[in-house]
């Protein structure tokens, strides 16, 4: 869950549209399993067309999966080079908000963040381009880099296709 | 992995992310690291060093670059490298894995796709021994309709290289594929 938040604002990661954490019916407390609300995308996932290739005889055309692959390449970049979350978040949490201005307004932790959120997206754009100015120079700014690695790259992720909803559970270890 | 929306790619399920880089300092956090990898990621794109999680190895985002590699190569033939492999041999898929046991379709083990790559994918994968590159077949003119770009052959080659270190960290990937579509500029089939 904390990783949908975290890359919630990244172009070519998924983006969670609400969640929610559930007691499962008799069962005891500390199991709880989350919800996780998002969106559905109607063309399948890579895997649904290397299944259709297969099926029909046919190929990738190589320049467009090799688009495609480099679409994904990018994503990950952002997640292997985490660069902090384009507005606020990061910043506030390192205590210089003032950097963005009503920034001071958003320090609040928790629930609030989610509040900041149509503010991220408004204001992602813009950091797009700063974005693209900062790579290459090493770990910028607040916080630098922060690295993750997504450890399950495969071409069929997700959901199957539920009607535009798709309820994978996560089960919390802790807390 | 990706949903299309166009031609956007979409990475998704991120269940499964971890902070890079996880230095694995104790036996516990070994099993615990493996465990996870055998719960969250699959199989057959799933990387050598997670199959076998040893104190004192790293865990990076490199796992990342395995998987894309076998990614790519699923575009392309239609299965994981590693899946295809074990179906053919009988193989267990963890053998194939870390043994880095595999090849392409139109790379039989009698034929010749460039003995340079032979060498090279050779020399990381020790023991392998069942294509050995002898021969001098010029061009590697592949019977079947899988014909794949050398160059697109060499980003899975340079992903899917056992020793993590090996690999293309992410800006080098990407600096490959691009390499690959200016060379591709038109030529489709």
């Amino acid at each position: 869950m904390e990783a949908y938040r975290i890359f919630g604002h990244v172009p070519g990661i998924i983006h969670s549209i609400d969640h929610a954490v559930a007691t499962e019916r008799g069962a005891d407390e500390q199991s709880k399993t989350v919800y996780v609300l998002l969106p559905f995308y109607k063309r399948g996932n890579l895997q649904d067309m290397i299944n259709a290739n297969l099926v029909n005889g046919t190929r990738f055309p190589e320049r467009k999966l090799m688009v495609l692959f480099l679409g994904v390449c990018r994503a990950l970049k952002s997640m292997h080079q985490y660069k902090g979350a384009p507005v606020g978040m990061e910043r506030m949490e390192m205590g210089d908000g003032d950097t963005e201005p009503g920034g001071g307004g958003r320090r609040k932790r928790g629930g609030k963040r989610v509040a900041t959120l149509s503010k991220v997206n408004e204001e992602d754009e813009e950091r797009e381009q700063e974005r693209g100015l900062l790579e290459g120079e090493g770990p910028v700014g607040e916080g630098g880099i922060k690295s993750y690695a997504h450890r399950d790259i495969k071409p069929g992720m997700g959901g199957r296709p539920f009607p535009s909803v798709h309820l994978p559970t996560f089960y919390l270890r802790s807390s | 992995m990706i949903d299309d929306t166009g031609s956007a790619p979409i990475l998704m399920d991120l269940g499964s992310v971890a902070a890079s880089p996880l230095p694995i300092t104790s036996a516990t956090l070994a099993i615990a690291t493996q465990d996870t990898a055998a719960e969250h990621s699959t199989m057959p794109y799933r990387a050598p060093e997670l199959f076998d999680v040893q104190t004192g190895f790293v865990i990076d985002t490199k796992v990342d670059i395995w998987s894309m590699g076998c990614t790519l190569f699923a575009c392309l033939v239609g299965k994981s490298p590693f899946e295809m492999r074990s179906d053919e041999t009988g193989g267990t898929l963890s053998l194939c894995v870390q043994g880095g046991d595999w090849r392409f379709p139109d790379e039989g083990p009698g034929q010749t796709g460039g003995g340079i790559r032979r060498a090279g994918t050779n020399s990381s994968i020790k023991g392998k021994g069942v294509d050995s590159g002898g021969g001098g077949g010029g061009s590697s003119a592949s019977p079947d309709q899988l014909k794949i770009s050398e160059t697109i052959k060499e980003v899975v080659r340079r992903c899917l290289k056992v020793e993590p270190a090996e690999r293309p960290d992410i800006d080098e990937l990407i600096a490959m594929v691009e390499d690959v579509i200016k060379g591709l500029t038109g030529d489709d089939e």
